[in-house]
């Protein structure tokens, strides 16, 4: 017989950082997306039994994660740009003020989309996911998911207007 | 496909590399389901939360007696209002029970048994929940050393592998300076158990 709090300590060290860059992407503030990983992984945690037998634990866990996202009716007010944290060292040659402006802006044009539409775009964009998947993990059918992901990039090319020009000189809008 | 949604995993990545992390991540979750225990008691719990509070609202009228000790005493009342960030682990919204912070603020004393009582009272335990703002090492135990305001009465607990959950009772009613030690660390708390 397994032990599950080793089975979760394995699968947190696995794939903890992993739901952090998803949990942080989705909501935008640090904080949001602690709590929001917490969360997710104590719902897990309290029927491990049952959710390390699934054939793709992390995939399940991201939707209790994703759910649990969308679930939240209110949201506190955006961070501001000095709430984010350190950029660690990851050895890129992009100059890292570069980046962290990047990375605020990125945060910004997400924010202006709804919880659905942000969902969407991150799956699709961030977790690699096609529009079954991203159906199946929010419930909704694949023409939802185009509408949300067609809608959502109309929104964020009209916030970055032109930033990611500026992020990336080298290539066109 | 148009150049932005070419550009976003790389622009989601580089979002992503900004994420905080959480070192102990899973002890952090597993405390929060030791304190979701707690507050998941069942139906019978909330029946006794509600009580809980009327009796609370009841006892706490200006024109009768007050829970809090008096103007001279170390205690004051409890807390309220959203709990400090590195508490609220396991807890759905900010807003907590009632807590008091020890005197450097390292721990706190959620109180889910509001008030506390001395003597206990059979139907309801003085319930603490003690939660360290830097995450114990696991084989660390909360003692706590006690000494009654005004008095030579003194009670010693050990809340046994700690910081967690606990009932903490007491031999008399007052206002009780306690010591708080666990692992290398130590602080003070002043924390009232009201007689019935």
């Amino acid at each position: 017989m397994t032990r599950p709090e080793l089975d979760f300590d394995r699968f947190v060290a696995d794939h903890g950082r992993e739901l952090e860059r998803y949990a942080f992407v989705l909501t935008g503030q640090p904080t949001a997306a602690q709590d929001l990983v917490q969360t997710a992984l104590l719902k897990a945690y309290r029927h491990w039994h049952r959710v390390a037998r699934v054939d793709q634990p992390a995939a399940y866990v991201r939707k209790i994660l994703t759910n649990s996202f969308l679930d939240q009716r209110r949201r506190p007010a955006e961070q501001p740009m000095a709430d984010l944290p350190d950029l660690p060292a990851d050895g890129l040659s992009v100059d890292p003020v570069d980046r962290v402006v990047a990375a605020d802006e990125v945060r910004r044009a997400l924010a202006g989309l709804s919880p659905q539409q942000r969902a969407v775009i991150v799956l699709r964009h961030l977790g690699g996911l096609d529009d079954a998947a991203i159906a199946d993990e929010l419930g909704c059918s694949q023409g939802t998911v185009r509408t949300h992901a067609s809608r959502g990039l109309h929104r964020m090319r009209a916030a970055l207007d032109g930033a990611v020009n500026r992020i990336e000189p080298d290539r066109k809008m | 496909m148009t150049d932005l949604e070419d550009q976003l995993p790389r622009l989601f990545a580089e979002l992503g590399r900004s994420a905080p992390h959480d070192a102990d991540l899973a002890g952090r979750v597993r405390a929060g389901a030791r304190r979701r225990r707690l507050l998941t008691l069942g139906p019978m719990a909330a029946v006794l939360a509600v009580l809980v509070v009327l009796g609370s609202v009841w006892v706490s009228r200006p024109s009768t007696t007050s829970p809090v000790a008096g103007p001279a005493s170390a205690c004051t009342s409890l807390q309220t209002g959203p709990l400090p960030e590195w508490a609220r682990a396991g807890f759905s919204s900010p807003d907590g029970p009632p807590y008091q912070l020890s005197a450097t603020g390292s721990m706190a004393a959620i109180v889910f048994g509001n008030p506390l009582l001395a003597p206990a009272d059979p139907n309801r335990a003085n319930k603490i929940l003690w939660v360290a703002k830097q995450t114990p090492s696991g084989t660390d135990r909360l003692v706590i050393n006690a000494a009654l305001e005004g008095g030579d009465l003194q009670h010693s607990v050990d809340i046994g592998s700690a910081p967690g959950p606990s009932y903490v009772d007491m031999p008399a009613p007052g206002c009780w300076q306690l010591t708080l030690t666990w692992g290398a660390n130590s602080d003070t708390m002043n924390l009232l158990w009201s007689a019935p």
